[in-house]
């Protein structure tokens, strides 16, 4: 009985930290409407601030402290609100968390290159007077870091649950969230609330990095996002709503945790991965499962008709003559950059070219799930990651060889992927992504380090298949792989399937109503789309000679889907451009002179777009390009103009 | 479209059916609206007269509730201007971070450019606008609580409440409910309830009658003519003719995005079928 106290006492100070995260999560949902994943980037913002101020330059706690969490924190909630959440009040749940996952991967790199620099971030000090202060209760000690997380913890609990009780701010935040418009015509400015409650949050997420950062030995975006990403199963505890909840579903996962560690045999590998494990499946089990959390989904605002429709897409107003002459200077220069690889590039670039290849087929998949069937996953590394594993073992095992082993592969991550979708499915919009980010995750911590998925600590290797052994023919493989999945791609966008997907992409109980069963199609998507992935991925692993667990860690999933949504998300070409992007983009900065860490800064913030330009800002750029020279062709070249031409008169009433 | 269309674009002084000396409370001169590329209004112009009803009658799609968002912010005028108590409404050119917001935004959320929907609501225009008109996840209580709250301050808020409750007793009844479980009746009850305890100098009524049985329409016209008796004006918006003329002092028959008559309510006898 002593022993599940000491243990209870234990999981407090990480149960805070989760809950401290959460109700910054929470009240960033409940007064903004956005699922704020950039939460986790404010908060190293903060402590990033905050540890060049007081370790690096010597500032006093206090004063460090206040300028970062007081000053700089809320302006930089302002700064967000003004420049993008603010105009995407009225974008949908998916768009807004795309946007903040653009931020996710930018902002702790421009931090990273603007404040940290490239010298050591370790020695991280707390604001505790004294960090190895020691609190003894019962059994179980509690140190000075430890001790100010939980009295903070319990200060904003309570300061926010009197602000919501008392305040009027409190209604009119979350009269912001369903209706802007609405709230406006009560005689209330908007604006100036929701200025407020992203500086409040912003606070919040300051407060969390510079409490969280000294728990860790140094300062590393990771462990902010991982923790962001756990701490999301106590906000879904708390049914993105309630605050109070928030904190005991904090408490909860960190007692849990402490319990399973003391109880669990130390050395068992149960232990060792069930634990780091924990929150995501949680997260995992309570999307699926917690009742009353999908219905907090929040209500349309019943204003939005004010709204102008969508730009109709420029890209169809071309002619024939311009669009043949598209397709053929891209062919030709398609054909000319192989013929130079095939012949002069030097090792490097066919390295850098294949990787190219490579990637967009795993890109590809995004093609199939985000462009074809709107849905935002965030797992494809993963898939890709089942894919190489699963390739790499059958070969070792078996001694298979590689070229079927890849399909066996791409079977197997396709597999999974439809087994996924099965529960996933009952899950929408935002709650999808959430659960796939969370199943990426647990398989980062649960599966990948086990010894028959990826070899633990000896990775496996793979040989590549005979006659494609030398890196030019391997790279023509690799383009005659891209080629016969793109038309695949192609074959089922213009397909049955294809037109399904579109159809429940405009209107789900239309396209029920017309009798497309919506489960079965997008089950089908998903696991298209893993398979795709798994064939991608395991190529990746032939092509390196070996399926490491770094290649798909989660934060390649995040990185692959800002990646894309930033270029062209619905098209072949775009996941080609995208493949071109990863592999060229660092090559480019490079040259330029700057750190390679810039591209994840670029396609970040370029995914923020994505609410404005969902078939990508690529594309909508291209298209508008194209229809200014489709203008100034000479007449008998302009052909005739595909497409409906927007009537001037009616309208909305 | 024609029709009227010369109405419109002489930008002449509205006929009004008693006394022309009177400043109308909201006047629009030749306004003209659209959602993006889709015109709505082809200069629309029209007056409510002080401690008046003014229908606004018209088929789908004839522009009724543009106008009733021109009046309170939610849409800008492309072109036109407004004017309300004799006071020209500004909307001077975007500042600011329009080009952001385009840049990111596919949907603009509200035009920022000058005069805010709130700002025309604090000079004492309060609309209801079409379908549900209440925030569907606070309470009662909050709803009202939230337009009580700024105009007579936290003292004067329980007061209000009270008379709020005295008037419609169902809503004291479900002071905690949340509002969108109400069923459309009581919806309409919640938000004439703010108008009526409170009164502004015009109100903007959306299809107040829109899916709701004819009884509740009976109740809920029966607090609009209480409202006008209390002194506020009101721009009616309506389908249904027969209600609105029922009450209606003007009126004014809008057909595809243009003004086709506007006069009298007892003036519209002859020209039913400008309606159809």
């Amino acid at each position: 009985m002593t022993d599940f106290i000491t243990y209870v006492i234990q999981g407090i100070p990480f149960g805070c930290v989760f809950a401290l995260v959460a109700v910054g999560l929470v009240l960033t949902y409940k007064t903004s409407g956005v699922f704020n994943l950039a939460f986790g980037a404010q908060a190293f913002v903060a402590a990033s601030l905050y540890y060049v101020l007081h370790v690096r330059h010597g500032w006093p706690t206090l004063l460090a402290f206040a300028l970062v969490v007081l000053v700089i924190s809320p302006l930089l909630g302002l700064l967000l609100d003004v420049l993008i959440f603010r105009h995407l009040r009225t974008a949908s749940p998916i768009a807004k968390l795309v946007s903040s996952l653009g931020l996710l991967v930018a902002v702790p790199e421009i931090v990273t290159i603007l404040v940290l620099g490239e010298s050591s971030t370790f020695g991280v000090v707390g604001i505790w007077w004294n960090d190895n202060a020691l609190y003894r209760f019962s059994d179980y000690v509690i140190d000075g870091k430890e001790m100010a997380i939980i009295v903070s913890t319990l200060l904003v609990v309570l300061l926010l649950g009197l602000l919501f009780r008392f305040a009027p701010i409190g209604l009119r935040m979350r009269a912001v969230v369903e209706s802007p418009r609405m709230t406006e015509l009560a005689g209330v400015n908007a604006d100036r609330v929701s200025a407020f409650s992203w500086m409040l949050s912003s606070l919040l997420a300051g407060l969390a990095g510079v409490l969280l950062a000294p728990l860790y030995a140094s300062l590393a975006p990771q462990n902010f996002t991982t923790l962001l990403i756990a701490a999301i199963a106590a906000a879904a505890f708390a049914r993105l709503t309630s605050i109070p909840m928030a904190l005991v579903g904090g408490l909860l996962l960190g007692i849990i945790q402490a319990l399973l560690s003391g109880y669990l045999p130390p050395a068992s590998v149960i232990a060792q991965s069930v634990k780091p494990t924990l929150p995501f499946a949680a997260l995992f089990l309570l999307l699926l499962f917690w009742p009353g959390l999908r219905s907090a989904i929040q209500n349309k605002d019943p204003l939005s008709g004010v709204d102008p429709p969508p730009d109709p897409s420029v890209a169809v107003t071309r002619g024939r003559f311009l669009t043949n002459a598209t397709r053929v200077s891209g062919v030709v220069v398609g054909t000319g950059v192989l013929l130079w690889l095939l012949t002069a590039a030097t090792t490097y670039w066919i390295g850098i070219a294949t990787t190219a290849v490579v990637l967009s087929i795993v890109f590809l998949s995004i093609t199939v799930i985000t462009g074809m069937a709107g849905q935002v996953s965030l797992c494809q590394a993963t898939f890709a990651g089942v894919g190489a594993f699963s390739t790499a073992q059958i070969v070792k095992v078996l001694g298979l060889s590689v070229l079927p082993t890849l399909l066996l592969g791409a079977a197997v991550a396709a597999v999974v992927g439809a087994l996924l979708a099965v529960p996933m499915l009952r899950l929408g919009g935002i709650f999808l992504s959430l659960g796939t980010l969370a199943f990426a995750v647990m398989f980062d911590t649960l599966l990948a380090p086990l010894g028959w998925v990826s070899g633990g600590a000896h990775p496996v290797s793979v040989p590549r298949p005979i006659g494609f052994v030398d890196d030019r023919p391997f790279l023509i493989l690799c383009v005659v792989v891209l080629a016969i999945v793109s038309v695949f791609v192609i074959f089922i966008r213009r397909g049955t399937t294809g037109r399904y997907l579109t159809a429940l992409r405009g209107s789900e109980t239309a396209a029920r109503s017309i009798g497309i069963n919506p489960t079965r199609i997008r089950i089908l998507a998903f696991a298209v789309s893993a398979g795709i992935a798994g064939l991608g991925g395991g190529i990746l692993a032939v092509q390196k000679g070996v399926a490491v667990k770094e290649d798909f860690g989660y934060f390649y999933g995040l990185f692959f889907v800002v990646l894309v949504v930033t270029l062209m998300p619905s098209t072949v070409e775009g996941a080609i451009n995208a493949g071109v992007g990863f592999a060229l983009v660092p090559e480019v900065l490079k040259l330029v002179g700057v750190s390679s860490s810039w591209q994840f800064v670029l396609f970040g913030l370029g995914a923020i777009t994505y609410a404005r330009h969902p078939e990508g800002v690529l594309e909508f750029q291209k298209g508008k390009s194209l229809a200014a020279i489709q203008k100034r062709l000479p007449a008998r070249l302009r052909g005739p103009v595909p497409g409906p031409t927007p009537v001037p008169t009616g309208g909305a009433d | 479209m024609s029709v009227g269309a010369d109405v419109a674009a002489s930008g002449a002084p509205l006929t009004s059916s008693a006394d022309d000396s009177t400043v109308p409370l909201l006047e629009l001169r030749s306004v003209d609206a659209a959602y993006g590329p889709f015109r709505a209004l082809f200069g629309v112009s029209l007056a409510v007269r002080p401690g008046t009803v003014t229908a606004l009658l018209g088929a789908n799609g004839a522009g009724k509730t543009t106008v009733a968002r021109v009046a309170t912010g939610l849409v800008r005028p492309t072109a036109g201007e407004m004017w309300f108590e004799g006071e020209r409404i500004a909307w001077p050119p975007r500042i600011g971070v329009g080009f952001v917001e385009r840049w990111f935004t596919r949907a603009a959320w509200i035009d920022r450019r000058g005069v805010r929907p709130f700002e025309i609501t604090r000079l004492g225009i309060v609309h209801a606008p079409e379908g549900r008109s209440v925030f569907a996840s606070l309470s009662v209580r909050e709803n009202l609580e939230l337009s009580f709250r700024r105009e007579l301050g936290a003292h004067g808020v329980k007061g209000a409440l009270a008379k709020a409750y005295e008037l419609f007793p169902r809503l004291g009844e479900r002071s905690h409910q949340v509002a969108g479980t109400l069923s459309g009746g009581e919806q309409r009850m919640l938000s004439l309830a703010r108008v009526m305890v409170n009164p502004p100098k015009l109100l903007v009524a959306d299809e107040l009658s829109l899916g709701l049985a004819p009884i509740v329409v009976d109740e809920v016209y029966a607090s609009l003519a209480t409202i006008r008796d209390a002194g506020t004006s009101i721009l009616l918006v309506e389908q249904y003719v027969g209600h609105a003329l029922a009450i209606a002092d003007d009126v004014v028959v809008l057909n595809h995005g243009t003004v086709a008559h506007s006069g009298p309510a007892t003036s519209l006898d002859d020209i039913t079928d400008l309606l159809l």
